[in-house]
């Protein structure tokens, strides 16, 4: 049976696509599937940093595209989990070092051996987007509930609309600031739904664990008990077919100082 | 107030603060205002991304509307004659589809 090939893209750059990819990738290897994830962001590579994986790179997807190496002696293997591989982009090179169908030709070879290959698009929506899309099947869209990256992600669409390889495409909302959506101060999620109209995959709300996780190339799956890691998990969990619920985070629990207010605010309402 | 405010601190300070803040805000028309302005936050970005993206679907950019229009009011006057400064034209965004809305006034027919 063939495997799943995913590429994870935004549009907008810094909206937390590798984190995203580090992060899903490790989850669903955790969950018992064989996962590789490619770093197409050819020239500026961190998936790698977010693994905790840059000093084992030996060899990039440029080197197996220019046949110095054979593929399999490109993939990196996780430090934990032996399910998990990293296909690293080279950083030494450009875009135009690789074409949509050489990136086709590796992700259908990787895709008989995998049961997910996850590919890490760069920003834009130039050559790097059209090789990293080249031989998916299905994409995940990131975004955040901010303008431009929710502009970007309804271009992102519709590049991927008249792609007819890529059967489904689902929306990650991430760095969801659920006081702030509270307040109305921050596009929520069904705003962000509403203007889309994508499938929701998963939202992740705003955690500094995933900075303290960077510093340590540990992805936030990785860690116990945080917000992120636990949306991060959900998704994987989706993604494999379970039915698991979105939490909602528009509405927080209210605290005790939200009791007292709303006790105080009731009257006005009327 | 000040006072009491010097001795308590941590949480039932916070809370009081939180409790007086309210209060006011529910009393003063000023605070209204300023609640009225944090609401409008969202809305804005909605409604303005809205917009925005409807020009990005349609792929016209203002110039192009422009010209769509001197030209709509060229054909249209060939048959009737139109009231051209109060035509309208616009898109509108339905739940996944973007209309081309044209209010034409008809001054007579020729």
């Amino acid at each position: 049976m063939s495997g799943r090939v995913i590429v994870i893209t935004s549009g907008k750059g810094g909206v937390g696509k590798t984190t995203s990819t580090a992060n899903i990738g490790t989850a669903l290897a955790k969950n018992g599937a064989r996962v590789v994830m490619i770093d197409t962001d050819i020239g500026l590579r961190n998936l790698d940093l977010l693994m905790g994986l840059e000093n084992r790179i030996v060899y990039t997807l440029v080197d197996v595209i220019e046949e110095k190496c054979k593929l399999n002696q490109a993939l990196v293997k996780d430090k934990k989990i032996p399910t998990l591989s990293l296909l690293a982009a080279a950083q030494t090179r450009d875009k135009t070092a690789v074409n949509a169908e050489q990136m086709k030709e590796i992700c259908d070879k990787l895709k008989e051996e995998f049961d997910f290959v996850l590919v890490d698009c760069p920003a834009g929506i130039e050559q790097g987007f059209q090789n990293a899309i080249a031989g998916a099947n299905e994409a995940i869209i990131i975004t955040t509930p901010e303008m431009a990256a929710v502009r970007d992600a309804d271009r992102i669409i519709g590049l991927l609309e008249v792609k007819e390889e890529i059967l489904s495409y689902k929306l990650v909302l991430n760095r969801v600031r659920p006081r702030m959506i509270q307040s109305n101060d921050m596009l929520g999620v069904t705003d962000v739904q509403d203007i889309l109209s994508v499938k929701l995959l998963g939202v992740i709300p705003e955690d500094e664990n995933i900075i303290v996780s960077t510093n340590k190339g540990e992805p936030v799956v990785n860690m116990e008990n945080t917000k992120a890691g636990e949306a991060y998990n959900n998704i994987a969990r989706r993604l494999l077919g379970e039915e698991v619920e979105i939490p909602d985070f528009e509405t927080p629990p209210p605290t005790f100082v939200d009791r007292l207010k709303n006790l105080f605010l009731a009257p006005a309402k009327v | 107030m000040k006072l009491l405010d010097r001795k308590i601190t941590g949480k039932i300070n916070d809370m009081i603060n939180d409790i007086v803040e309210t209060c006011s805000r529910i009393l003063s028309t000023e605070a209204k205002v300023e609640e009225a302005a944090s609401f409008d936050s969202k809305d804005d970005a909605k409604n303005r991304l809205k917009l925005v993206l409807m020009h990005d679907r349609s792929q016209l950019s203002p110039g192009q509307m422009e010209q769509m229009r001197d030209e709509l009011v060229e054909v249209i006057s060939r048959y009737v004659e139109i009231d051209r400064e109060a035509l309208d034209l616009c898109l509108e965004a339905e739940t996944n589809t973007i209309a081309l809305v044209a209010n034409i006034p008809v001054l007579r027919a020729k």
